[in-house]
């Protein structure tokens, strides 16, 4: 496993991999921001690798927040490499977008043969009483051999329709790839959609961070890859 | 190919609501939007957001597969491209319903033109519209001008029947939206690599869609 994580200019804060438990059976690595983020100009890179049947698993002490920008922007870049038989499970914390603050932020994806991943996010578009930030977000998930499983772009912005997210404030989403949730699963509180290969994701457009992040289809995603 | 039939004879035909291609069975998700409280005021936006999310991915699909039948390409990696950014199943599943409907009629209009005979089952329809292109004749602008066009009108001649509207501003409404599918047309037309195609997507649309799927309360299919 490799986490590496940097920002654009050395006197930025990064976010460090902290090991916070290790057996036979994977590890847990805690990402720790070693200050305020996210600011204009940075830049963060995170590049996970979870080698041949291996399980990793990300969790964050806190959520991120994107402050005001000034005209600047900032870009958060994920990429996640499965190994064959590899297992990621990510909880992801809210990740607020505050009005005046224009982040890129894209996540890519690959999958070996075998591998699985379930994944959690929060997007909030501006604190509490604030318009929306500027996001441009973009998720793009590879099979083995390179055979797209998800691609999706979303830009959000304070002159998007309303159309585009219904009004909410939030989007929660829980995604499983290399396997499918139980049936049930995210009926009736968010939209399961289920992928054309094997995945699943669930989200949640809600007024607020909480509302949408479901505790009951992440213990489901976390089984669905256990 | 048909060549000496002028293009813009064939793009009415595919255009004309009365191709029977099932097409009043549809409301491009506008019956769900209305369900969970879309105004009349809103159609409007309605359509200008489709047409810069699901129905660009659409058209994008389309004019990429027509580069590929074109070309002798494999349709697979097209489909999957399509698949991968169409993440509800709902809307994949009307896709490929509405493929059938119009795969019965190009059948019937088309019998001996290669790229129809070589249309696999099951597959979308914007991968129908880009084989009936390839027998027409039509330019990669055209065909996407028509997923563009067919996308607004749908919307606007479900609105007649969901919403209590004036047709002639329903009209002036998708009179507006021509530019858009315009626009979308142009940009979208040079492309060629399945990777190129867009992936812009639209929550709630699909939240509508699927939870449209799941009821039987309804006048369209989708």
């Amino acid at each position: 496993m490799v986490a590496m994580c940097t920002a654009d200019s050395t006197d930025r804060p990064v976010i460090r991999p902290m090991l916070m438990a290790s057996d036979d059976a994977g590890a847990v690595v805690s990402l720790m921001p070693e200050g305020a983020l996210l600011l204009a100009g940075d830049a963060i890179a995170i590049d996970v690798f979870v080698g041949p049947g291996a399980r990793l698993e990300l969790v964050e002490p806190a959520g991120t927040v994107a402050y005001p920008m000034e005209g600047g922007r900032a870009s958060w870049e994920v990429t996640i490499t499965l190994a064959p038989a590899a297992t990621l499970v990510w909880a992801g914390e809210p990740f607020v977008v505050a009005e005046g603050a224009s982040v890129d932020r894209s996540t890519r994806i690959g999958l070996g043969v075998g591998a699985a991943l379930a994944l959690r996010e929060t997007v909030v578009l501006g604190r509490h009483g604030e318009r929306p930030g500027m996001l441009r977000q973009s998720l793009d998930v590879t099979g083995p051999n390179g055979v797209p499983l998800l691609k999706e772009e979303l830009d959000v912005g304070p002159t998007s329709s309303r159309l585009l997210l219904g009004g909410a404030r939030a989007l929660g989403s829980v995604l499983v790839l290399g396997h499918r949730l139980a049936a049930g699963v995210g009926d009736g509180s968010g939209t399961r959609l289920e992928l054309e290969g094997a995945g699943t994701l669930v989200r949640h457009l809600a007024s607020d961070a909480h509302p949408a992040t479901s505790a009951a289809v992440w213990a489901a995603a976390r089984r669905a890859v256990s | 190919m048909t060549p000496t039939l002028p293009a813009d004879l064939v793009l009415m035909l595919l255009a004309d609501a009365r191709l029977p291609t099932a097409g009043h069975t549809q409301s491009a998700g506008l019956e769900p939007a209305v369900t969970h409280g879309l105004q009349s005021a809103e159609v409007a936006d309605y359509i200008a957001l489709r047409l810069r999310t699901v129905t660009r991915v659409e058209a994008a699909t389309a004019v990429v597969a027509l580069h590929h039948v074109r070309q002798g390409l494999p349709l697979d990696d097209v489909e999957t491209a399509w698949a991968a950014r169409t993440p509800s199943a709902a809307l994949r599943a009307t896709s490929r319903s509405m493929a059938r409907a119009m795969l019965r009629v190009v059948r019937r209009l088309w019998p001996d033109d290669p790229s129809v005979r070589a249309l696999a089952p099951g597959v979308s329809r914007a991968v129908v519209l880009a084989a009936v292109a390839d027998a027409c004749g039509l330019a990669p602008v055209a065909l996407a001008r028509l997923v563009g066009y067919d996308d607004v009108q749908t919307v606007a001649s479900a609105a007649l029947k969901l919403l209590p509207l004036d047709p002639a501003d329903v009209s002036a409404w998708v009179l507006d939206a021509l530019p858009l599918v315009d626009r979308l047309a142009l940009e979208v037309a040079p492309l060629t690599l399945p990777g190129s195609i867009p992936a812009s997507g639209a929550p709630q649309i699909e939240a509508w869609a699927e939870s449209h799927a799941a009821t039987t309360r309804r006048l369209f299919s989708a």
